[in-house]
């Protein structure tokens, strides 16, 4: 849901009200954005999903989109202090809630 | 002499640590993966092992597979004193994860752990804490903080290590009970990361403060255009310096060689030795010695962008690139290293995720231009490339030829692997065994006097080699060249011969039968192809005065075609016993190395013989 505002400037304000969550894949995080790893897609191998638990990516976990790198590349993100490029292949079988850091998010036009 | 074990995630100083612990110079780098094989070296009465890093005692690729059967094996022993987990600061939470596996293993065998909290300094630099006592406290086991680097924290180190007693007999036989899949449970390997976030939070730094500094340069580094372009101007960079900065040291090298070479012939009195020392001594393995300013330069730039952490963006932004060719992002650390030296750099390929990527890459690196192909390329493109300047001066045009004949590698083992790709049996796997995940290091300012010594020692590593071989090819060419009618009657001595006889396979490359012959003994490994013709054009010639070898090859009537088909040539043959051999090692194949040296040689052939014409027919 979205509210317009007119400001006395004439600009319009935009307040628009997300949903408590989104659930998503970890390649549909934006930059910037931060979520919730609520699990993965059953179709990880076992020794992808030990590897990915390891380094920190696991149910309860925050994760952070830090970055898109060109050419395609994989997606950059930030987790338990640690910093990992994760390939699009597995970044899709990881199961998010995207939690928006404001829940309402203001926009000037 | 009792064992110490290093272990630890990749990438957390653990070669730096035994580097320092041993005083020896094995190569460190700032990205995962550097170490794949255990190395030991002792120091005041205890043996130190430095393992290749793993993320767990689970192991998912065959660099993890050695760290982990080591460590089992190493815990069956007696001589076993203690193990050393080496947690990287900056990154406590992920390399408490394994620490506290090894404890948990450690601990059934009676085997004493240390903590070792490296580059503490990066901490202290950004006025970041951590309680080591209460982790200390926590896990139950010495815990000391370092950095490696600076040296610090060492001393107390190695007293520590030496206060451990031996462990008895009792211990070991508990240890045979070790199953280390207990741990690799899905409710283990969450607690066990429960704990490790717990005490990361408790005791560890803020994180956010030692991320700031990274995310701010990976805005450039990782930026749709800066990305790119930075990483085709390191390239760039890379080639020039190895051509432009080695020039005056290889100018020196060369006057020092032939005027030592002159006097000590001019003071024998028996013409036939006299001559041996010019033209088999000093021609021949002097005009190899030449160039090693540029193998030099070449590890040390290499060298450089390791230790700062780059490596791991451009692994990064060449994933999917490279991925179009049946490869990985993980390719491109094993094919960078290739342009050193084929053989580690085959070795380094252990760290690729999936059997069919990293069979791939092992076929793809033997084409990356080695250092051995670097006197190749020098002589002919100081001799035949004009050494004029481009944009004003910023690029020169020998560097720019020389740029194209790395190129001309890097194409053809793209091309090669995106054909085996397409070739090979679908029962090579295409997934992974472990998935493509990479972690970002810090940027580091590289860490420059390790680099230089170890670039020092490197090079001369390969002097050494090569130089044995090379001084045994060149006497053997000598003896063929010089009887029976002596010096100045190389076209009717044994070799000329010889070297009439096999000149028409050289023919279509546009090649005489001196070339050919330096071609042919070259097979035994590249860098005696410049000794060989040293020792060749020293025999041909009357004159007592040395004079450079790319003076010589100018005079020799050789063309621009034909010196460019030459180039071409051995940019693409395959002329390393050695990596044939590595290849066999690493692939458990016999068949490999076979078609990798025949395959290699016809595609070098056909080129050079294209690349003449073509010239030939502008």
């Amino acid at each position: 849901m979205s509210f317009f505002i007119l400001t006395p400037h004439g600009a319009v304000l935009i307040i628009q009200h997300r949903p408590m969550k989104i659930a998503k894949t970890l390649i549909q995080l934006s930059r910037n954005e931060r979520a919730l790893i609520t699990g993965f897609s059953t179709k990880l191998s076992a020794n992808y999903l030990t590897r990915l638990r390891e380094l920190g990516f696991r149910e309860g976990e925050f994760v952070t989109c830090l970055k898109t790198p060109p050419l395609g590349a994989p997606r950059v993100f930030e987790i338990c202090g640690s910093v990992f490029s994760v390939e699009s292949e597995i970044a899709r079988e990881c199961e998010i809630e995207i939690y928006p850091a404001e829940l309402l998010s203001t926009e000037i036009q | 002499m009792e064992n110490i074990l290093i272990l630890g995630n990749p990438n957390s100083g653990k070669t730096l640590l035994f580097n320092k612990l041993t005083g020896l110079n094995q190569k460190v780098a700032n990205f995962p993966g550097v170490t794949v094989e255990i190395k030991s070296a002792h120091s005041e009465n205890l043996n130190y092992q430095d393992f290749p890093g793993t993320y767990s005692l689970k192991a998912l690729t065959i660099d993890e597979q050695v760290a982990i059967d080591g460590f089992k094996t190493a815990l069956l022993s007696p001589k076993t004193k203690a193990a050393i987990c080496v947690l990287d600061a900056t990154r406590l939470e992920r390399s408490l994860y394994l620490l506290l596996q090894l404890i948990e293993v450690a601990k059934k065998a009676n085997c004493p752990v240390v903590a070792v909290v490296n580059v503490m300094d990066e901490l202290i630099g950004k006025g970041v804490e951590i309680n080591l006592k209460g982790l200390e406290e926590e896990l139950g086991c010495t815990v000391i903080g370092t950095s490696a680097k600076k040296g610090a924290g060492l001393k107390e180190l190695k007293e520590l290590l030496k206060k451990f007693p031996t462990r008895n007999q009792k211990d070991i036989h508990s240890a045979e009970e070790l199953n280390l899949e207990t741990l690799n449970t899905k409710d283990k390997i969450i607690d066990f990361k429960t704990r490790a976030n717990k005490l990361s939070r408790e005791f560890g730094p803020k994180s956010g403060v030692l991320l700031l500094s990274q995310h701010r340069i990976d805005n450039f580094f990782l930026s749709t255009w800066g990305g790119p372009i930075v990483f085709v101007l390191l390239m760039l960079f890379l080639f020039q310096a190895i051509f432009s900065w080695a020039a005056p040291f290889m100018d020196g090298i060369d006057g020092i060689i032939s005027s030592s070479g002159d006097w000590l012939a001019s003071q024998v009195t028996n013409p036939i030795a006299a001559d041996f020392i010019r033209d088999a001594m000093f021609a021949g393995l002097g005009s190899f010695l030449v160039f090693a300013p540029q193998i030099f330069i070449l590890f040390v730039v290499i060298g450089l962008l390791e230790d700062s952490g780059y490596l791991a963006r451009a692994t990064v932004i060449l994933h999917k690139p490279l991925s179009l060719f049946g490869l990985s992002g993980r390719s491109f650390v094993p094919m960078l290293s290739g342009h050193a030296c084929a053989i580690p750099a085959i070795m380094a390929a252990r760290t690729i995720e999936s059997p069919r990527k990293r069979l791939l890459t092992i076929l793809a690196t033997p084409f990356m231009s080695c250092s051995a192909r670097l006197p190749v390329y020098a002589l002919l493109v100081g001799g035949f490339v004009p050494a004029t300047t481009l944009l004003g001066g910023l690029i020169g045009l020998q560097g720019l030829a020389f740029f194209a004949l790395f190129a001309i590698g890097i194409v053809m083992g793209l091309l090669a692997s995106a054909v085996l790709d397409r070739m090979l049996s679908k029962k090579v796997s295409t997934l992974g065994d472990a998935p493509f995940v990479v972690e970002l290091p810090p940027y580091r300012v590289p860490n420059v006097k390790p680099i230089i010594i170890n670039s020092a020692n490197r090079t001369w590593g390969f002097i050494r080699n090569a130089g044995a071989m090379i001084f045994s090819v060149t006497v053997v060419i000598w003896i063929l060249g010089y009887f029976p009618n002596g010096s100045g009657h190389l076209e009717s001595s044994w070799l000329g011969v010889i070297g009439h006889w096999i000149e028409p396979i050289f023919t279509p490359m546009g090649m005489d039968w001196k070339i050919g012959v330096a071609v042919l003994t070259s097979f035994l490994a590249r860098e005696v192809f410049v000794g060989t013709l040293g020792t060749l054009y020293g025999i041909e010639s009357t004159d007592d005065n040395m004079g450079s070898l790319t003076n010589k090859l100018q005079n020799s009537g050789m063309g621009i075609a034909s010196a460019l088909a030459l180039a071409v040539f051995y940019s693409l043959a395959m002329q390393c016993v050695s990596t044939l051999a590595v290849i066999k090692k690493e692939t458990g194949s016999t068949k490999i190395p076979v078609y990798v040296f025949v395959g290699m040689t016809i595609v070098a052939y056909i080129a050079a013989a294209i690349v003449f014409v073509a010239i030939k027919a502008l």
